[in-house]
């Protein structure tokens, strides 16, 4: 194996790693688990609001 | 002291959110629509001396609500108690809007009225003479012009200083026959220490619902003196709903309207420029096939390869395309293709795809000179590359399918397809109100399920949340067109992927109107609700907004590629190159390393296993053994739905079959796994439309959960395999041998009779118990 | 002349005498300014004969002829 195959294997490895784990942060934010912030949606506290809602109560 | 927050309240489309834009310097979606906005979204203010929270809020046009956004905006007002009421007017409509400032003035909330539009109203030859109205509602008034960004710094500095001072609560009603019992009420709520006596007293006597409901003793109190004093009063009697409403108007004519100064008379019934439009577009006759023609222009747009079909018309220009195709020039390909010229959302496509092609040819040689073993190139150009860039060709073809039906919502045309279509839909049982989510549902499922809320009827709006998927999104529409492509590789005389495509969505729809026909008839019966909208103005769409549409929309679908997608490419990479007991399967070949034997992989395995279950779909066992690649493709696409391409993108490298030399990504692969599985047309076509009515994405899961909750949530998981299940044996069986058409229609005929029966027996018994 | 505001012929305006119905729909109506008093008149229908445009207090309101069905219009 040479220098080059390591590192793919290592950035692959990361990846993986990083998506499931930014899907897992964003869903303990209550934020949805995929696409952008969806900061111009029209319905975006819908996504958002869960965290919120449990502090207000 | 604490930070100042501001409520935008105001009417429908009157231009709040376009002005929350303005004051925040976000980018929250506005459309020429009434009920763009669905729920509350804050902002912040910087411009000033001290930040300020903006929140902006549904529109509505009055405090009783009648729908769940409507709710959303009420309680925000009454319960969070902002710093400042900024009330939007739309000058050109000043009446109406007038209307819920009368009921506002009843909550003793500081509050400025922006008078916006006054750009339109000056351009009509009318002016509003502000001081009158100021003078005449005792509140600070603005002119403003959100659209052009005018006014709104003056606007936030007198609405700063008015959030400062106190506002005492005010009613228009005061003299009207009913007022003693009005007067009443509001002595019981303030000796109860009840937050805004006045807007709960007069609500109360209104007989609104919600207050009726949580003042029991008072309403009744209420109630009684109606009775007592009412009877001879007023030419209302004891409506006093009609009195207060008749009661608002009558003052707004009297003391706010004379502010209003007509630069000419206008004549009842004079036609505007939007009802020349309409004459036509909404015409009796014209109207359903101009919506139609427009609609299949869009696809045209987007997909066509014949583009304005000039290489029909002009046969030499035909004869000088075949030419150009046959160089097999990828460059010159993105213009021509064998049939004609490109739409230029083709064009886009093909352009897109050389670069992605081009970018996978360098990545292959850059790996190979830097050392990089067969296996590794295979991963990061097949496996990675080849399904991320199977995806990403297809963006900007989403981005002018998005880009189109962005035109049509800004200029205000889809509101008048609510319109038109309304008589249609209601024969399957919602409005035309209902509409404008569906048509949402063709850029993304999210919003479009978020939007359902401004639909009052629970039942209708539980089944516009299960047809939502139906409308086929944008990350469904490399389904579309690669496996169109691939028919149409596959075929000999048919070149029209627009056509195609067209029709899958129109077939998407049909299915969607064939459920909403009968959950409204079994499991979701209930009278059509009503349907009472306000039609917006055309105007020219904006070029900004339409960019930012677009632009929300590019950043989605670019994260998303590199994202999850690029996860799940390699996922289905390393699954499909190793088998259970983690042996490597790919080998050297003639000097390349290929997999040979993906079969044997642990997604192999998997996949034969479901496989056996897409058989009466026509993508099952029947199809040897490659065929369990559609079966792996659809499960994957319930992660997102761009997969179903991109896991074709990954493993076509690894079937033994040469790659179909379309030089098409995505539809290349496609019909090199057709090539390898002999799938048959009818079949192919049962596979996009499983793909379109299964179970969307888990976001959109996500988004059905929250807008649906429990129990009828995992119904509609249930009702969205059936479908797809349903809709895609249809399609093989009758397409493959024709006959099963009978069958198929002697079941429906039997469960329509069924159902008809049924819900006669249902109706006499509720008859009999009423 | 007092006709049902759904039974208005296009082209024909006039003053509404009373608004029927009940509950959620009456409310909507009243607050869209369809109140006794109010000018209406009678712009155009969707290309099925349903639902129907009218302008009423300067602007223009689309709504099903069931709906309009509840208000009673004299004719000028």
């Amino acid at each position: 194996m040479t220098w080059i195959d390591i590192l793919i294997i290592v950035l692959a490895t990361l990846a993986v790693a990083g998506v499931v784990a930014m899907v897992i942060v964003r869903k303990k934010q209550g934020k949805p688990s995929c696409c952008s912030d969806c900061s111009s949606c029209a319905g975006c506290s819908a996504c958002h609001t869960k965290k919120q809602e449990k502090t207000d109560e | 002291m604490d930070q100042l927050t501001f409520a935008l309240a105001g009417n429908p489309n009157s231009g709040k959110t376009t002005l929350f834009n303005v004051l925040t310097g976000s980018t929250a979606h506005v459309g020429n629509w009434p009920g763009v906005t669905v729920d509350k979204k804050e902002g912040v203010y910087k411009k000033g001396d001290e930040p300020v929270a903006i929140m902006d809020l549904p529109g509505i046009y009055s405090l009783s609500p009648y729908t769940p956004e409507e709710v959303i905006a009420r309680n925000y007002i009454l319960k969070e108690r902002p710093s400042c009421i900024i009330n939007i007017v739309d000058a050109t409509n000043l009446e109406r809007n007038l209307y819920l400032t009368t009921q506002l003035l009843e909550v003793d909330i500081p509050m400025v009225v922006a008078l916006n539009m006054t750009d339109v109203l000056k351009k009509q030859g009318d002016s509003i003479d502000v001081a009158a109205l100021e003078e005449a509602l005792g509140l600070p008034v603005v002119e403003i012009s959100a659209l052009r960004e005018e006014g709104t710094e003056e606007l936030m500095r007198r609405a700063i200083e008015a959030a400062k001072t106190t506002r005492d609560a005010f009613s228009v009603l005061k003299g009207i026959p009913s007022y003693g019992a009005i007067e009443n009420a509001e002595i019981a709520f303030k000796l109860k220490d009840i937050q805004y006596p006045l807007f709960h007293a007069v609500k109360l006597v209104e007989k609104d619902e919600l207050e009726v409901k949580s003042h029991p003793a008072e309403a009744s109190a209420a109630v009684e003196y109606l009775k007592k004093n009412m009877k001879d009063a007023s030419p209302f009697g004891e409506d006093t709903e009609a009195e207060i409403a008749d009661a608002r108007y009558k003052y707004i004519v009297e003391n706010y309207a004379v502010a209003l100064k007509r630069g000419r008379e206008r004549k009842l019934g004079e036609l505007t420029r939007s009802d020349k439009v309409d004459r036509v577009l909404t015409n009796k006759w014209a109207g359903i096939p101009i919506f139609l023609a427009i609609l299949f222009a869009v696809f045209h747009l987007t997909f066509s390869e014949n583009f304005l079909y000039l290489g029909s018309m002009i046969p030499p220009f035909a004869e000088f395309c075949e030419g150009i195709a046959a160089m097999e020039n990828p460059w010159l390909s993105i213009f021509f293709s064998g049939d004609g010229l490109n739409s230029p959302g083709a064009m886009l496509f093909y352009l897109m795809e050389a670069c992605t092609g081009q970018i996978g040819d360098w990545l292959g040689l850059g790996l190979t000179s830097m050392g990089a073993a067969g296996w590794a190139v295979g991963l990061v150009c097949d496996g990675v590359w080849g399904g991320v860039a199977s995806v990403l060709s297809f963006v900007p073809q989403i981005m002018t399918l998005f880009l189109l039906f962005s035109i049509l919502e800004d200029s205000g045309y889809m509101a008048r397809v609510a319109f038109i279509l309304d008589r249609l839909l209601r024969r399957f049982g919602v409005s035309g109100r209902a509409f404008m989510p569906m048509i949402m549902g063709f850029g993304c499922s999210i919003p479009a399920m978020i939007n359902t809320r401004t639909l009052a009827d629970e039942k209708e709006r539980a089944a516009t949340v299960r047809v939502i998927p139906f409308f086929s999104c944008g990350a469904k529409a490399p389904i579309l067109t690669a496996v169109a492509g691939a028919i149409i590789a596959d075929s000999a005389n048919f070149h029209s992927t627009d056509l195609i495509v067209y029709g899958m969505y129109l077939l998407g729809v049909l299915v969607a109107i064939l459920s909403l026909l009968l959950m409204r008839s079994t499991t979701m019966r209930g009278k059509t609700p009503p349907f009472v909208m306000e039609l917006p103005t055309y105007h020219m769409p904006r070029f900004k907004n339409l960019m930012l549409h677009l632009w929300d929309k590019l950043k989605h679908y670019i994260q998303k590629a590199f994202t999850i997608i690029l996860v799940s490419c390699i996922v289905i990479w390393v699954l499909s190159n190793f088998s259970w007991n983690w042996t490597f399967l790919m080998e050297e070949v003639e000097g390349e390393m290929i997999n040979q034997q993906m079969d044997k992989s642990i997604l192999g395995s998997i996949g034969m296993l479901i496989q056996p279950i897409f058989t009466p779909l026509g993508f099952g066992s029947q199809l040897g053994p490659w065929g369990w690649v559609f079966a792996v493709a659809a499960i994957t696409g319930l992660i997102a739905k761009e997969n179903v391409v991109a896991t074709f993108g990954a493993l076509a490298a690894c079937v033994p079959v040469a790659i179909i030399s379309s030089d098409v990504e995505g539809v290349g692969e496609v019909a090199t796994m057709v090539a390898a599985t002999g799938i048959n047309v009818p079949a192919l076509i049962s596979f996009i439309m499983f793909n379109m009515t299964t179970i969307p994405c888990f976001a959109a899961v996500a988004s059905a959960k929250g807008e649906l909750g429990g129990k009828r949530f995992a119904w509609t998981l249930v009702f969205w395999m059936v479908t797809s299940y349903v809709v895609g044996s249809v399609i093989y069986t009758v397409g493959t041998w024709g006959w099963p058409a009978l069958i198929w229609a002697a079941a429906a005929a039997a469960a329509i009779i069924g159902i008809v029966i049924y819900n006669k027996k249902a109706d006499k018994k509720a008859k009999l118990l009423k | 002349m007092k006709k049902l505001l759904s039974q208005l012929s296009i082209g024909e305006g006039g003053k509404i005498v009373k608004v029927g119905g009940e509950g959620a729909i009456r409310r909507r109506l009243l607050d869209m300014g369809i109140t006794p008093g109010a000018e209406v008149y009678f712009r155009k229908k969707a290309p099925l004969g349903d639902p129907i445009e009218i302008s009423v207090r300067g602007y223009e309101l689309t709504l099903r002829k069931a709906e309009a069905n509840f208000a009673e219009v004299e004719l000028y």
